[in-house]
């Protein structure tokens, strides 16, 4: 962190430091506070550690990928099955963590983008 | 790290930088419920998807998810400006007469009070006359005092669109609040 020395910032920080917030914005801000500590308690959340939640998410993935590989290969012929087995190849392979616990926001963002 | 531990870090995080927050949000929205609003959607949003992130990057991602919400405010505001019977109202946006802030100055003279008050008032009138992305480049920068790096991944733009958005930001606030003259400490 550093700070920008201008006579127009420091004025601006100075005032805007100087406020103090009511008691009703700081009694919901609090209580806001606590539904988003609660809401980041890991083991009350449906899929709690993040060891957990990439089994589940693989699991899940790779149970699809198992009912898609006999239907890709009934309508595309003999010549598919190998697209078949790299489609579960890939579904079944293991991203890093951060990869899926950014992909919405990178998501969000792309959607920022494109709408601007 | 027990569910305890981080339900605990997670709430002093959030208690240093609630009031913050509020007031980056109310500068760039004018209007206190949809400044908590905002804070409190961004809250919820940092706790479900970053709690288990190391403290140090909590900071850049609850400013990152607080300015993409003040920008998509910003963005249905316009929408419904658009629409039949959403145009006129005063919700208190910028350009109008301010809704109360929930906040005020600290208790001073009331002679000096009401020049905080006006002061202050002056201050968002020109914070909102900026472009929003000036806007939230300049709290960050100035208020914040993040580096232009951090203010960059806050905000998912380049450090060098952040440097031409904070001299421009800072160039208009000039002439609108004075370099020295229109300045009371």
């Amino acid at each position: 962190m550093n700070r920008p020395d201008d006579p127009i910032t420091d004025h601006i920080r100075r005032q805007l430091d100087r406020q103090t917030v009511d008691a009703d914005i700081r009694r919901r801000l609090r209580l806001a506070r606590g539904r988003a500590a609660e809401a980041g308690d890991t083991p009350g959340r449906l899929f709690g550690n993040p060891a957990s939640r990439t089994g589940l998410a693989l699991a899940g993935i790779a149970a699809l990928a198992l009912l898609l590989v006999p239907l890709l290969n009934r309508n595309s012929g003999p010549g598919a099955l190998p697209d078949g087995l790299v489609a579960f190849e890939i579904a079944t392979s293991s991203e890093p963590l951060e990869f899926y616990q950014e992909l919405e926001f990178y998501l969000w963002l792309e959607q920022q983008g494109e709408a601007g | 790290m027990t569910a305890a531990d981080t339900r605990q870090r997670l709430d002093r995080f959030l208690a240093e930088q609630e009031i913050q927050a509020y007031k980056m949000a109310y500068a760039m929205t004018r209007n206190r419920d949809d400044a908590l609003d905002l804070v409190q959607d961004s809250m919820l949003r940092l706790a479900r998807h970053y709690a288990d992130r190391p403290d140090g990057e909590w900071k850049p991602l609850f400013y990152r998810i607080l300015n993409n919400r003040i920008r998509d405010h910003h963005r249905r505001r316009k929408l419904w400006r658009w629409l039949p019977g959403f145009g006129s109202g005063n919700t208190g946006e910028q350009g109008e007469t301010p809704a109360d802030p929930g906040y005020a100055p600290d208790p001073v003279e009331p002679d000096q009070q009401l020049d905080q008050q006006q002061e202050l008032r002056r201050i968002h009138r020109a914070l909102g006359e900026l472009p929003l992305r000036q806007q939230q480049t300049f709290l960050l920068r100035a208020w914040q005092e993040f580096s232009t790096a951090e203010t960059a991944a806050a905000l998912g733009i380049s450090e060098a669109s952040v440097k031409t958005h904070y001299r421009r930001a800072l160039q208009q606030l000039r002439q609108r609040l004075g370099t020295s003259g229109g300045i009371k400490a």
